[in-house]
């Protein structure tokens, strides 16, 4: 186990999007620890330029096939704060439950089928079948009802057509509300063996205080609405304030812009909200999380996978609840008459990645003249490097190179990135 | 959503995607051979299915399947192929980085790995253009009721040949 290593791994698997490491050590000593984003940039905030209000939402959900619902609910928030359209109580829980839908698609996608491979030893999902197959069964089982979840709601999985300005084009039918009421209470037991298999799992013990940066609800555990908050300050920042938090900057290695707040990187995602907002947590999930070994405020950012399966059993039990009230809910369609007029306005959601922001101003016609889209991980680049520098120096010496290389991938993965959505940069200066 | 079971003695199942090109010739021989098919076969089209939905969806299948769809295989645009899994070699299979980039393939082989027994067919299309919103190219528009009566014939081989699984 020398203290000299030239570790270079181009396009890391299993994450979504193309990011690379550069690992350079030299007898003991930290060189060089990048993470180099490498994603060729999207244009979206260009293409919605001169866009009505209406087309804004369906459009930038294109920036991602697996947080389609997030940037549709972000980007009709930013558009109805613009306008001035206020959405009733029907559309706030059909939204709510679109967005815990795509949690419980995502949570359950990234924690089976992209991290746990790294903690059995299993390269792909393939391998994880032929050792693990009743967990991949219950994988597959948990991924398809959510899927059928969000369509049910939003008119199909991928970018659903059913949310819009103000409501919802289409209503969820009783009968299918129900089914899929039945189908989410018999997933709990599968998602309970999730918890044991995942309880023995080997976590890195890695520790790096960072500031959580979450959305922060006085009355729920805030995924769909809040303030943006900071574990280091207590503070509340109004969401449309959010360029103060998020302060974003360039780096010569990353086509993604990174993000500072109140130190030199900050973190955001299932971790950052469970430490956050733990206390709002359901009670099934608090209990979950204590079995799980998380005690907040958690530092080991690998615990991030389990903190998502700590918010998988929030999202179920508490869409459980509200698909109870939908099912009391006489949902009817409502005409959402707005003005053109000029304005600027800001959207937040949590996805499963982290907080996500949106915003759009319009000119004197109506159309769009500007946007803005501050995606989770571009939001987590800097932390998670941080995260490597602070991590390699403690492993050198201990593990060999081989090892070392596959901590700070499963670290990445850690962050569950989603590198496609977080290149939207126009400027940047090589250097 | 599709209804996940299936107990009929054959089930075809249309890939591909209706707005890119010649990768709808799937879909379209599906919906065009399906408004006239026996009862006994079942019909899916999974244009926007993601891989792991295809996978737990072959999982509940009881009887054999077909998977129309079109194909890079050398052949001059709109030449038709039938052949098993077995027989051919998937140059994409396993090459994904993340789950943006599997697809069917890959959905296959996890299927086959979890316990998916069901014998499976590919009726093939070599297609010329996958222009995102593009039509059929002209050579594939042109053979598409060739096509239609291809996908029939094969269809009443795979029935007259095979038995269900129940």
């Amino acid at each position: 186990m020398s203290g000299t290593h030239r570790i270079h791994i181009e396009h890391v698997s299993r994450i979504e999007g193309h990011g690379s490491l550069r690992i350079n050590t030299r007898e003991g000593a930290v060189e060089e620890v990048r993470l180099e984003i490498v994603e060729a940039n999207r244009f979206f905030e260009s293409i919605v330029l001169g866009l009505p209000p209406e087309d804004i939402a369906q459009t930038v959900s294109r920036i991602c096939g697996i947080c389609c619902v997030g940037h549709q609910l972000a980007a009709l928030k930013a558009v109805e704060a613009a306008l001035g359209i206020v959405p009733d109580a029907q559309t706030l829980l059909l939204r709510k439950l679109l967005n815990e839908s795509q949690f419980l698609q995502s949570h359950a996608l990234h924690l089976y089928f992209l991290a746990v491979p790294d903690y059995v030893g299993a390269k792909s999902i393939l391998p994880l079948a032929q050792s693990q197959p009743d967990l991949v069964r219950r994988a597959l089982r948990l991924k398809k009802l959510a899927n059928d979840f969000t369509a049910l709601i939003g008119g199909r999985t991928l970018h659903p057509m059913a949310p819009t300005l103000g409501g919802f084009r289409r209503f969820p039918g009783r009968d299918a509300l129900a089914g899929i009421r039945r189908r989410l209470a018999d997933s709990v037991t599968e998602t309970e063996a999730m918890v044991e298999f995942v309880a023995g799992l080997d976590i890195p013990q890695l520790e790096r205080e960072t500031e959580y940066v979450s959305l922060k609800a006085p009355d729920e555990y805030a995924l769909y609405d809040g303030q943006i908050y900071s574990s280091l300050t207590g503070e509340l920042v109004d969401v449309s304030q959010y360029r103060t938090v998020t302060n974003e900057f360039t780096v010569p290695h990353s086509t993604a812009k990174w993000a500072r707040w109140n130190r030199e990187s900050y973190m955001v995602g299932a971790l950052a909200r469970v430490n956050n907002n733990f206390a709002q947590l359901h009670p099934a999930a608090q209990a979950v999380a204590e079995r799980l070994g998380i005690e907040v405020p958690c530092f080991n950012p690998y615990m991030n996978n389990l903190a998502q399966l700590v918010e998988l059993v929030h999202c179920t039990h508490n869409s459980l609840a509200m698909l109870d009230e939908a099912l009391d809910t006489d949902f009817r369609s409502r005409s959402v008459d707005f003005s053109t007029r000029a304005g600027t306005g800001a959207g937040a959601v949590e996805v499963p990645r982290g907080v996500l922001f949106h915003e759009y101003g319009f000119d004197d016609q109506g159309l769009c003249s500007s946007a803005d889209a501050v995606i989770p991980t571009s939001q987590n680049v800097n932390n998670i490097e941080k995260d490597m520098q602070a991590f390699v120096p403690q492993l050198l010496g201990k593990v060999d190179e081989a090892t070392l290389a596959q901590r700070m991938e499963m670290l990445l993965r850690a962050y569950d990135p989603c590198i496609s959505c977080s290149v939207h940069l126009l400027e940047v200066e090589f250097v | 959503m599709n209804a996940p079971r299936v107990d009929s003695d054959l089930l075809v199942i249309g890939l591909g995607n209706v707005e890119r090109g010649d990768d709808a010739i799937g879909v379209r021989l599906v919906q065009a051979v399906s408004a006239r098919s026996p009862e006994r076969v079942e019909w899916r089209e999974w244009g926007d299915s993601d891989a792991l939905s295809m996978a737990h969806d072959l999982l509940e299948v009881r009887c054999p399947v077909l998977v129309v769809d079109g194909a890079r295989m050398g052949a001059r645009p709109g030449k038709w192929r039938v052949f098993d899994e077995e027989s051919v070699r998937f140059a994409r299979a396993g090459q994904a980085l993340s789950t943006h980039g599997i697809g069917f393939d890959d959905a296959l082989r996890l299927a086959r790995t979890l316990g998916f027994d069901q014998p499976l067919r590919f009726f093939a299309v070599q297609v010329e253009n996958l222009a995102p919103g593009g039509a059929l190219s002209q050579a594939l528009a042109e053979r598409f009721d060739s096509l239609t009566k291809a996908l029939e014939n094969t269809i009443d081989a795979m029935l007259t040949g095979t038995a269900c699984e129940r």
